[in-house]
């Protein structure tokens, strides 16, 4: 479904990330783990051509719609949550009436329907991550990339926000998801990588995660643990 | 296309700049061109009608130039800034379509203040006594227009390429050479030397807006315009049209 091979991105004499591959099954979420200035970020905007590569190939299988969620999402602040739907739905194409119906029920799907006449920069940053994720779910896509998408979120936006991320899992949705919260990803995940430096150091899948071996224990074991302070 | 010229249009007429500037350049002409006002050049008083029209119509070009150059040199730098460009480009839009629109959303801001200003010099028409010169002015503020959508364009292109400040730069020096284009053909006359050659090269390149202000004066005045001036301003807002449509980002 998607492939990323021998991806490099150089920033100067830096390697961003650095000559990595993986690749991600139609249905499943893949993680990609790791701390700060990992290269996580970096290889999502890759994958969805933001950023060019250095070297490397990134491949979707053809036909397939992608909608992402940005880490740091800004949406025009004097529109309210209904309107930067609409905004971004026209942007995709999408006619009316299904424009407005679709709209609707996103809002209501990410718990925005009764904020929705509220000017976008009166919205907390919680808010702003489920308007990115409606907006990315808009024309249905197959593949969802979102890059941390509980960020900013309290206890219960975290639940809503999983919950629904699962519900998009169980609708068959490839999602790659890119987290600093060990707890909610190992609720998730399928598969996925831990990075450092730009590099993978390691890949998993859910069955290498058991009650003694957590994701925390192989994040930590993988990465340094105290390395990382350092 | 038309949704993001539209949304760059709301976001335009919500910034506050925008009225400010608008405000101190309508203060200005006001204060210049009506009532008992006066305008001395080498200490020579400028009056009568004649002189008052051309110092508006030079203050109206001059002001709505300038106007184009800050207003137009951030929209396409904020775009990547706030990366909204990233929700922009994965839905496929092109970069030719995604810029082009950003354009016409300032060409469109920039001509509706330029509209203002030429409602000003109606009032001033009116006060003078010269209401039949009302008729004219379409084909005047058509004129004075493609100075303002050259600037826009240009402005933006060179958005697309490099940092807002040298946009800024580049955007202002077009303006001051362009408006005052017969004062910098004297310098290069002038000057001589490497100077004058800097300065004669730069005037190869930069269209003569002053000259097509001065045939929109002419047209109010019911004279004999010279269409050259229009076509060479025509010309090179079709080169920096291209350029919006050919430079792009590598990333977004």
């Amino acid at each position: 479904m998607i492939e990323i091979k021998n991806v490099v991105k150089k920033y100067g004499k830096r390697n961003v990330v650095d000559d990595i591959s993986f690749k991600v099954k139609e249905g499943h979420l893949f993680a990609l783990l790791g701390s700060n200035g990992a290269g996580k970020s970096t290889t999502i905007k890759m994958l969805l051509g933001l950023v060019k590569k250095t070297s490397g190939e990134t491949k979707i299988a053809d036909g397939k719609t992608i909608g992402y969620s940005p880490e740091t999402p800004y949406f025009p602040p004097f529109f309210n949550g209904l309107e930067v739907i609409r905004y971004y739905g026209k942007l995709q194409g999408i006619q009316e009436p299904q424009l407005s119906e679709e709209c609707e029920t996103l809002l209501k799907m990410v718990g925005l329907h009764v904020d929705s006449q509220t000017k976008v920069k009166s919205y907390s940053k919680g808010m702003l991550q489920r308007l990115a994720l409606a907006q990315a779910l808009l024309g249905n896509p197959d593949i969802l990339i979102l890059d941390e998408p509980c960020a900013g979120l309290d206890a219960m936006g975290r639940i809503e926000m999983l919950s629904l991320i699962e519900k998009m899992k169980e609708q068959g949705k490839t999602i790659i998801m890119n987290s600093h919260i060990l707890s909610d990803m190992e609720r998730v995940l399928d598969e996925g990588i831990i990075m450092k430096n730009g590099k993978i150091l390691r890949t998993f899948s859910k069955e290498d995660i058991t009650e003694e071996e957590t994701l925390e224990k192989i994040f930590v074991s993988t990465v340094g643990g105290n390395e990382t302070w350092a | 296309m038309g949704v993001i010229v539209k949304g760059s249009l709301l976001e335009r007429l919500r910034r506050k700049e925008l009225y400010i500037i608008f405000a101190i350049g309508v203060l200005m002409i006001l204060m210049t061109c009506t009532g008992n006002a006066s305008i001395s050049v080498s200490g020579q008083n400028l009056v009568g009608f004649r002189n008052k029209l051309m110092i508006f119509q030079i203050l109206i070009n001059a002001f709505s130039c300038l106007l184009s150059v800050v207003l137009s040199m951030h929209t396409i730098p904020n775009e990547y800034e706030r990366r909204n460009s990233h929700l922009v480009w994965i839905r496929g839009i092109s970069q030719r379509k995604y810029h082009g629109s950003l354009c016409i959303a300032n060409c469109i801001v920039n001509l509706i203040v330029l509209f203002v200003f030429y409602c000003m010099l109606a009032v001033f028409l009116v006060m003078n006594g010269n209401a039949a010169m009302l008729v004219r002015m379409i084909p005047a503020y058509l004129f004075t227009a493609l100075n303002i959508v050259f600037v826009c364009v240009l402005t933006s292109a060179v958005s697309i390429k490099v940092p807002v400040f040298v946009t800024g730069l580049v955007g202002i020096f077009c303006v001051v050479a362009g408006v005052f284009y017969p004062l910098f053909s004297l310098m290069k006359n002038v000057l001589g030397g490497l100077g004058g050659k800097l300065i004669g090269g730069a005037l190869k390149v930069i269209p003569n807006l002053h000259g097509v202000q001065n045939q929109a004066y002419r047209y109010l005045l019911g004279e004999e315009i010279l269409i050259r001036k229009i076509i060479g301003v025509v010309v090179a807002i079709y080169v920096v049209t291209w350029a919006i449509m050919v430079w792009k980002r590598e990333e977004a």
